[in-house]
C-alpha cells in the first residue's frame, strides 16, 4: 500500500515535508535549499521580536499520517483513472466510506477538516452519475457567489482531466439571461446559491425542462454557515426542493460538506428534514502545526497611563518577516478597515529599503469591496505561490481554495471556536510544518483567552443552531411553496404536520384559497421576492474613482452607509480616498484620491422606540412588554483619526437616513422604585447592571430559542432594557422572553452566582466586545464592579430579598476600553465574540 | 397547531397586510358561456360533423404554460341540429383547477378533439397545467390538429397558414373589422386582472367563438374527405 511519503518525517526535517507529493501539490512552491522551515523562522520571531510576556502561550498540534482507504467505491473506471493518473489515489479512508454511503443512495454530511478532500467527496458521486446515466442532472449550492466561482472552476477541472463533455454553470444573480436559458435547458450541473434557489430557481421549477424530473443529487457545501435564521430559512427551501423534485419524480441523494462543528449530523438532518449519515473519522494527513497566543505589550502613553498596543502593531510587524523568510502566509483581521490599516502600515514601513518593499509588494488585500475580478486575481496568485501574503477578512475563512499556506496570523479573537479552527486550517493544510499565530486584542474576550491560554485548544466547536418549526419562517415559505405547486394535506411530511392548520390560518387571512382538497395563493403574487433569506441587503453601491473615472469596488448597502458617506476617507489597497459624493438614486459613490494623514470613523447611536404594544404585565421591579419596535440607528457624524497614533483630530457631520429595523421587543422597564434605590451606588451602577442583566438575558434566551445569539440584540436606554429580535417583522424569540421573564430572570442570576470569576467576566456579565458608541458605554465599561451590580438588579428583578452588593475588592479585568478605539465591529464579528462568551459560561459551571 | 403559534401567524401576516400597498384581488368572473348556436354554418357541414368530436380553442395568459393560466377554455360540439359553444373563464389559479377538471371529464365522453395547432400549443399547455394542479390527464381524446394539414398542402402557396388566411383562402369568409388578433388575449386579460372593466375582454369571446365554429367548417373540408377517402 502507498504510504504517505511525509508520514515518518521529522517535524524539523524539512527537505521531506518540501519533497512529499501526495495529495494535491499542483501548487507546491519549491523553497530554495537554503531556506527556513517554519520553526526555524518561529524560533527566530521568538528570539527577536516577542519578549517572553508577550509570548503568552505555544502549543503543537502534531502530525498525523494518512489513513488510506482498504476498498474502492463503485466509481466509474474513467474517474478511478482520472484519480490515478492525477496522484489522488489512493483515497483516504473518510472520503471512501463517504462516497461508498453516496453510491448507494444514502444522504451524508461530511465533516472534517480544512483541506481533508471534502470536494471530492460532493463531486464524485455526480460525476459518476452524470457517466453511468446520461439523463442524471445535478444541483449544487454553496453559501457565496464567490464560492460557486471557486469549486466551478475545480469541476470543470475534474470533467476536462476525465475527458467528459458536460454542460454546467453558475445559475445566480450574475448569470447573463442567454446563459441562464442554455443552462435551464440543457445544464447538467448547475451551481447555485440559496438564495437563488428560492427566489429564481424553485418558482419557475416548470421552466426547468428535465432537470428537476432527473435530478439525482443535491450538494450542500459549507453546511455549518447555514445556521440561524438564514439556517431556519435555507431549511424551509430545501423542503420545498424536495417537494418540487416528489411532483417531477425524483428523490435526489444529499450531500453535505460542513467545517468541524459540535452537532454535525443533528444538523444536516434537521436542515434537509430526514436522517443524514455522518462521516467524521478523517484520514487526510496533517503537518505538524504550532499554535502561538502573543499579548501585544502594555505601554506608557505621553500622559503617563498605561495602555495595551493594538494587535495590528504585532502583525504589521510579524507578516512582513514571515513572508520575507519564504513562509506564505494570510494574516486575518476583524474588519474591512483594519485590512487597509494594516497593510498601509506595512507598506509604510517599507519605504525607503529596496528588500522590505519587495516583501510589501508581494503582500496584498481581500475584503468585500473589491471588484469581483480583483478579488479572482488574488486568490488565484496566493493559490500559485506568486504572493507571499494576504491580508483578508473572514472573507477567505470559507471555501475558497488558495492553496496550502505555511503560517497564519489572527489579529484578535475571531468570534467563535468555529472560525478560529477554519482560519488556522488555512495554514499547513497537508503536510510540511506550519505556524498559527493569535494576536489578542484588547477586548475582554480576547485577554480572557490570554489569562486562560488552555481553553484555547480545550475548547470544542460550536453548534449549528437552526429553526424549523418557527410558524414566521414556516408560514413565509408556504406562501412561497403555494405559488410553485397547489399545496395539499399530502404536502404534509415535507412541510410540517401543521400544514392543513397552516393553509387554514393563511385562507382565513385571505392569503391561500382552497379549492378542490388544494391551497393556491389567493392573488396574483409572486411571493418570493418578499421573503429575504439572509438580513443583509443585496443592494450594491459601486464606487467610482473620479479622475481616471475608474470604478474601483463595490460594496453592500449597510457597509456602504458607514464607511462612504460624504467626507469620509476610504481606504482601498493602503490608499486613501476622499468621499465626494454619494448618491442614493443611482447607488454610486464618487471618491478622489487624496492623501491625508488620517481616517474617519462613523459614530452611531442606536435608539429604539415603540410603535404599538402588544402585551403588557407587571413584574417584580419592573414592568414586562411586548411591543412592536423601531430600531433606528442614526449616523450622528465621523471624527477624525490620525493614522498611527489614533489620537482623536476632529469631527465632521453625516447627513444620511438612518438604518432602520422594524421588529418585535421584549422590554423591560424598570420602576421608578428600582431606579430610586440603585441611587445611593450611582449611575454607573445601576447602568453596569442593566447591561449585565440585557447581555446575559439575550444569551440564554438564544439557547432557549434555539436561535444563533446573533439573531437576538438588546440596547440599555434610560431605565428600559430593549431585548429584540434582528429580523424585520420579529421572528419570535423576544415573545418567548416576555413569555418566560421570570424564569429566564432566574437563569440570568442562575448563571451570574455560578459564575467562578471574582468580579465580572466575559462568560458572565462582561460586554462581549468593546463597542464605541457613547460616553456612557465607556462608563459602563469602566464600571468596576458589574457582578455585583448585575447581581443587585436581579434580586430585585426577581423580587428577592434585596442583596447587599460587595463594592471593594478585585475590580473587573477592565482593558482599557477608551485607547484606541478599535473600529466599528460589524456585526457578524460581534455575534461570533457573543458565542464564545456563551460557551466558555458553560464549561464555567461545570468545573 | 399550537393556538399561539396560529396566533403568531396571523399577527405576521395582518402586519405584512397592513405595510403592502394595496392590491386588487383578482376577480373571479362567473363568465360562463352557454350558446345553442344556429344557422351559422352550412347544413351539410354541421350534419356531416360527427356528435363524437370535440373542438377546443385555449385563450391563455402567456405562451409558457409554467407562468400562464388558462384563461379561457372554448368548446363547441354538435348536439341534433345545433352547435354548443361553452366558454370558462378564469381568472386565478384556483378558479383554473376547477375548469381544467371540467374540461377533462368532459373530454372523456369524445372521441376526438379538433384543434388548430392543438398538437403544438393547446393540449400541451392544458397537460402542464393539469399536472400542475395534480389532475389525471388520462381521459385524452385522440386529437385531430389542422394547422399540419394546411402546412402540407398551402405552405408554399400562402403567405402565412394562420387560421384567419385558412379561413379566407379556403371558406371564402374574411374576417370581421372589429376581430381582435388572438395575441391580444394575454394583454387584454392582464387588463381586467388589474381592474379594466369586464368590456376589455368581450372581443376575446367573440374572437375565440368565431375561431371555433371556423373549425367546424374546415375540418369538414380537410379531413371529412380524407376520411371518405377521395
Amino acid at each position: 500500500m502507498n504510504q504517505n511519503p511525509n508520514s515518518d518525517a521529522s517535524i524539523y526535517d524539512a527537505d521531506k515535508a518540501i519533497s512529499s507529493t501526495s495529495g494535491f501539490t499542483v501548487n507546491s512552491v519549491q523553497r530554495k535549499g537554503s531556506a527556513p522551515t517554519p520553526l526555524e523562522v518561529l524560533h527566530g520571531v521568538e528570539a527577536r521580536m516577542g519578549s517572553a510576556e508577550e509570548l503568552v502561550s505555544r502549543y503543537a498540534i502534531p502530525a498525523r499520517d494518512a489513513e488510506f482507504a482498504q476498498t474502492t467505491p463503485d466509481l466509474d473506471p474513467q474517474i478511478i483513472d482520472h484519480l490515478k493518473a492525477s496522484g489522488t489515489w489512493p483515497l483516504y479512508r473518510h472520503q471512501a466510506r463517504s462516497l461508498t454511503k453516496s453510491l448507494s443512495g444514502e444522504d451524508v454530511v461530511i465533516a472534517s477538516s480544512t483541506a481533508s478532500g471534502k470536494t471530492l467527496c460532493c463531486t464524485l458521486p455526480v460525476i459518476d452519475a452524470m457517466v453511468k446515466e446520461p439523463g442524471a442532472h445535478a444541483l449544487l449550492l454553496y453559501p457565496t457567489k464567490a464560492l460557486s466561482q471557486d469549486q466551478h472552476r475545480h469541476l470543470r477541472g475534474l470533467i476536462d482531466g476525465i475527458g467528459l463533455s458536460l454542460e454546467t454553470g453558475i445559475y445566480d444573480g450574475d448569470t447573463e439571461p442567454t446563459l441562464r436559458r442554455r443552462l435551464r435547458r440543457s445544464g447538467r450541473i448547475i451551481l447555485t446559491n440559496p438564495d437563488m434557489l428560492h427566489a429564481s430557481v424553485l418558482p419557475n421549477h416548470g421552466g426547468w425542462g428535465a432537470f428537476f424530473a432527473n435530478l439525482r443529487y443535491v450538494v450542500i457545501d459549507e453546511v455549518h454557515t447555514l445556521r440561524g435564521i438564514f439556517g431556519s430559512h435555507v431549511a424551509s427551501v430545501l423542503r420545498r426542493l424536495r417537494r418540487i423534485c416528489r411532483h417531477h419524480g425524483s428523490d435526489p441523494t444529499f450531500i453535505a460538506a460542513s467545517a468541524t462543528i459540535q452537532n454535525p449530523g443533528e444538523h444536516v438532518s434537521r436542515l434537509i428534514g430526514r436522517d443524514v449519515k455522518v462521516i467524521e473519522d478523517d484520514g487526510s494527513p496533517r503537518g505538524h502545526k504550532e499554535v502561538v497566543l502573543w499579548n501585544p505589550p502594555v505601554i506608557e502613553k505621553p500622559d503617563g497611563t498605561l495602555a495595551r498596543r493594538g494587535p495590528t502593531s504585532v502583525a504589521v510587524k510579524l507578516l512582513p518577516e514571515l513572508v520575507r523568510r519564504g513562509l506564505r502566509t494570510i494574516c486575518f483581521a476583524r474588519t474591512r478597515n483594519s485590512v487597509e490599516l494594516i497593510l498601509r502600515y506595512i507598506r509604510e514601513r517599507a519605504k525607503g529599503a529596496r528588500d522590505r518593499e519587495e516583501v510589501a509588494d508581494r503582500i496584498e488585500p481581500y475584503r468585500a469591496g473589491y471588484l469581483p475580478s480583483e478579488r479572482r486575481q488574488t486568490e488565484a496568485s496566493l493559490f500559485d505561490g506568486q504572493l507571499g501574503g494576504v491580508v483578508s477578512t473572514s472573507a477567505l475563512e470559507v471555501g475558497i481554495d488558495v492553496g496550502g499556506l505555511d503560517g497564519c496570523i489572527i489579529v484578535g479573537w475571531p468570534g467563535s471556536v468555529c472560525s478560529f479552527m477554519q482560519q488556522a486550517g488555512r495554514a499547513g493544510r497537508r503536510q510540511g510544518e506550519s505556524l498559527v499565530f493569535l494576536i489578542a486584542g484588547q477586548d475582554p474576550i480576547d485577554q480572557w483567552f490570554v489569562r486562560h491560554p488552555d481553553s484555547l485548544h480545550e475548547s470544542s466547536p460550536e453548534n449549528a443552531v437552526i429553526e424549523t418549526d418557527n410558524p414566521y419562517i414556516v408560514a413565509r415559505h408556504l406562501i412561497c411553496a403555494a405559488y410553485e405547486l397547489p399545496l395539499s394535506g399530502e404536502d404534509s411530511d415535507l412541510l410540517g404536520e401543521d400544514l392543513t392548520a397552516m393553509c387554514t390560518v393563511l385562507q382565513e387571512e385571505k392569503r391561500l384559497r382552497e379549492e378542490g382538497g388544494a391551497w393556491y395563493l389567493a392573488r396574483e403574487e409572486y411571493p418570493a421576492t418578499q421573503v429575504k433569506l439572509r438580513t443583509a441587503s443585496e443592494e450594491n453601491f459601486t464606487i467610482l474613482e473620479l479622475g481616471p473615472e475608474n470604478v474601483i469596488g463595490e460594496l453592500d448597502y449597510v457597509a456602504a452607509m458607514l464607511s462612504l458617506y460624504e467626507g469620509a476617507i476610504y481606504i482601498h489597497r493602503a490608499e486613501t480616498f476622499i468621499v465626494e459624493e454619494m448618491d442614493h438614486v443611482n447607488c454610486l459613490v464618487k471618491i478622489r484620491r487624496t492623501k491625508t494623514g488620517y481616517y474617519t470613523q462613523v459614530l452611531t447611536q442606536k435608539k429604539v422606540t415603540v410603535t404599538e404594544e402588544w402585551s403588557h404585565r407587571e413584574v417584580p421591579g419592573a414592568g414586562s412588554r411586548l411591543a412592536e419596535v423601531e430600531v433606528r440607528t442614526r449616523l450622528t457624524g465621523y471624527k477624525k483619526v490620525r493614522f498611527h497614533s489614533t489620537e482623536n483630530i476632529g469631527y465632521g457631520e453625516v447627513h444620511l437616513p438612518p438604518l432602520e429595523l422594524d421588529t418585535v421587543s421584549h422590554e423591560i422597564s424598570l420602576n421608578r422604585d428600582t431606579v430610586l434605590q440603585s441611587e445611593r451606588f450611582g449611575t454607573a451602577f445601576l447602568r453596569s447592571g442593566m447591561h449585565g442583566v440585557a447581555r446575559l438575558f439575550r444569551d440564554l434566551l438564544a439557547m432557549r430559542a434555539m436561535c444563533d445569539p446573533g439573531d437576538i440584540d438588546h440596547h440599555v436606554d434610560d431605565n428600559l432594557i430593549h431585548i429584540f429580535d434582528l429580523y424585520p417583522g420579529g421572528i419570535g424569540y423576544s415573545e418567548l422572553g416576555h413569555e418566560l421573564h421570570l424564569s429566564m430572570m432566574s437563569d440570568v442570576l442562575e448563571a451570574v452566582t455560578e459564575c467562578p470569576c471574582a468580579a465580572g467576566c466575559p462568560a458572565c456579565v462582561l460586554p462581549g466586545a468593546s463597542r464605541i458608541e457613547s460616553a456612557l458605554e465607556a462608563e459602563v465599561l469602566e464600571y468596576p464592579f458589574p457582578k455585583e451590580a448585575t447581581r443587585w438588579l436581579l434580586h430585585l428583578l426577581l423580587g428577592k430579598e434585596s442583596y447587599e452588593p460587595q463594592l471593594e475588592g478585585i475590580p473587573a479585568p477592565c482593558e482599557n476600553p477608551m485607547i484606541p478605539v478599535p473600529p466599528l465591529l460589524d456585526a457578524r464579528v460581534e455575534r461570533k465574540i457573543r458565542k464564545v462568551a456563551r460557551l466558555t459560561s458553560r464549561r464555567g459551571r461545570q468545573r | 397547531m399550537k393556538r399561539s403559534a396560529s396566533e403568531r401567524v396571523r399577527r405576521m401576516i395582518r402586519k405584512s397586510e397592513s405595510r403592502r400597498p394595496k392590491t386588487r384581488r383578482c376577480p373571479t368572473i362567473p363568465l360562463e358561456v352557454d350558446e345553442q348556436i344556429k344557422g351559422e354554418i352550412p347544413e351539410e357541414v354541421l350534419s356531416a360533423t360527427s356528435e363524437d368530436t370535440l373542438f377546443l380553442d385555449l385563450e391563455t395568459t402567456g405562451l409558457m404554460a409554467h407562468r400562464s393560466l388558462t384563461a379561457m377554455i372554448g368548446i363547441l360540439y354538435r348536439r341534433n341540429d345545433t352547435l354548443r359553444l361553452r366558454q370558462w373563464y378564469s381568472g386565478d389559479v384556483s378558479t383554473e383547477r376547477k375548469q381544467l377538471d371540467r374540461l377533462y371529464q368532459w373530454m372523456a365522453s369524445f372521441r376526438t378533439v379538433v384543434t388548430y395547432n392543438g398538437d403544438g400549443f393547446d393540449l400541451p399547455f392544458l397537460r402542464h397545467r393539469a399536472q400542475w394542479h395534480g389532475l389525471e390527464t388520462e381521459n385524452e381524446p385522440q386529437s385531430v390538429d389542422l394547422l399540419p394539414i394546411i402546412r402540407r398542402h398551402y405552405k408554399k402557396k400562402w403567405p402565412n397558414c394562420r387560421l384567419v388566411t385558412a379561413e379566407e383562402r379556403l371558406l371564402g369568409i374574411p374576417r370581421c373589422a372589429d376581430d381582435v388578433p388572438g395575441s391580444e388575449a394575454p394583454l387584454r386579460f392582464q387588463d381586467l386582472r388589474e381592474g379594466s372593466p369586464l368590456e376589455v375582454i368581450t372581443p376575446i369571446y367573440t374572437h375565440n367563438r368565431r375561431d371555433l365554429i371556423s373549425l367546424v367548417s374546415l375540418h369538414h373540408r380537410l379531413v371529412a374527405p380524407i376520411l371518405m377517402g377521395e
